[in-house]
């Protein structure tokens, strides 16, 4: 005697064709970053500890106002800082631009052309984003301005700044603060207060996550 | 029937060469560069001075400041309960052991916020998510906190408010009283407030 067919045993038949479909799709979906990382972490990083990295805003004072020059200044920042003020000569790539096509072609060809590329952004933070970003993808010829753009705008027109504005970035100047907590306190007349290294509380305990072994086979039982 | 057990073993079959073959490309551990991008653009990764200096002294747990100085430095001055993981010893294994842990929120801290910045954007590409920078770094912190900007009278409510915080951080962070001052904004009489040459930093702002 046959039975009728439900639903399920007739269509079951096709179901594992269905899953390898799903599983192909989802299989092929992952595929290859746009831009793959071209150096490693460890890489980038050990590059970074060198000096060179970085120009200083007199560096590249000196560096754009040459004939013939063979740096190719960057912007970083959004149009209208840009149309405010720039770099001569600067081109213009915002950040969110940076992997449109457009943008990682023309950065190509000025590498191709034995240019060394320099990005700036208002200050040297605004830089190290993308400028970390090429170097990863394999960017050979790349620098950041120290300072940003700022610092160097200071530089080329001291009295629209005044004196009172100092130009200091990262790897130049080194504050001194126990040299500052001393004044602040000889300020308020109270410099007989403890030492500042007795003010501090203690350091936390860094507990280094254990690194879990795998678990044996089930011991005991029954 | 035999067809059903048939395609029942088939399903089992590609369902396990699927597993199989789908973590092999999940094992990808790092972030991709249109990944970092967005992230770069998104700026929650920054937390003010402020922010920190309540969270020190409310002591709270799931902060932990790691100081990215070179050891010199940090043992002349570092912030109460920050840790040292000097720059260039960011990837060996204890430091990455630290900075993955993910129970608490780890903010960096710097001379300014470029070394900050180049460490997050290295450690994001290791997909660490909980990784945050102080921003402004320690040059900041003594700007805003240590030597708080008196803020002129016309400024709003809530920058003022903002000052008798910073006041009292600063007398947290230095020990020094801040009774003095605090007398001088809320008296009634008029008095004409010395300024302290020093103090105003931003002049004329909010």
């Amino acid at each position: 005697m046959i039975m009728k067919k439900t639903f399920v045993q007739k269509y079951l038949l096709y179901l594992p064709f269905l899953m390898a479909a799903l599983i192909l799709l989802e299989w092929l979906s992952l595929k290859a970053p746009e831009y793959p990382w071209k150096r490693g972490v460890k890489e980038v990083h050990s590059a970074l500890l060198q000096a060179g990295e970085t120009f200083s805003p007199e560096q590249a004072k000196f560096y754009f106002q040459e004939e013939g020059t063979k740096y190719q200044f960057v912007d970083v920042r959004d149009i209208y800082a840009f149309n405010l003020g720039h770099i001569p000569g600067a081109v213009h790539i915002p950040l969110h631009r940076l992997l449109d096509d457009a943008s990682y072609e023309s950065l190509r060809s000025m590498e191709e052309a034995g240019l060394l590329i320099v990005l700036y952004g208002e200050d040297e933070r605004e830089a190290a984003g993308p400028y970390l970003l090429l170097k990863q993808l394999g960017f050979e010829n790349v620098r950041m301005l120290g300072g940003g753009y700022a610092c160097l705008a200071a530089l080329l027109e001291p009295e629209a700044v005044g004196d009172s504005y100092k130009c200091a970035y990262a790897g130049v100047e080194e504050i001194d603060f126990p040299q500052i907590i001393k004044e602040i306190r000889e300020e308020a007349g109270q410099e007989n207060l403890a030492p500042v290294e007795a003010m501090e509380t203690q350091q936390p305990e860094v507990v280094l996550p254990k690194r879990r072994t795998k678990q044996t086979t089930l011991e005991g039982g029954c | 029937m035999n067809r059903i057990y048939l395609s029942l073993a088939l399903l089992v079959l590609v369902a396990g060469a699927g597993l199989l073959l789908v973590p092999l490309e999940e094992k990808r551990e790092e972030a991709e560069a249109g990944q970092l991008l967005q992230d770069l653009r998104d700026a929650s990764r920054f937390v003010s001075t402020d922010a920190v200096a309540r969270r020190i002294i409310e002591q709270d747990p799931a902060l932990l400041l790691v100081d990215l100085r070179p050891e010199k430095e940090f043992n002349a001055f570092h912030l109460p309960a920050a840790i040292n993981i000097p720059f260039e010893n960011l990837m060996e294994e204890d430091a990455l052991d630290i900075l993955a842990d993910d129970r608490r929120e780890i903010v960096l801290v710097s001379q300014r916020d470029v070394l900050s910045e180049e460490a997050w954007l290295l450690l994001r590409r290791m997909r660490m998510k909980h990784i945050y920078i102080m921003r402004g770094g320690l040059h900041s912190w003594a700007e805003t906190i240590l030597r708080p900007p008196v803020p002129p009278e016309s400024c709003p409510e809530e920058v003022r408010r903002r000052y008798q915080a910073r006041l009292g951080a600063q007398q947290f962070f230095t020990g020094v009283n801040a009774v003095q001052e605090k007398k001088e904004i809320n008296s009634p009489e008029v008095v004409i407030p010395q300024r302290k040459s020093r103090q105003t930093t931003l002049e004329g702002g909010c």
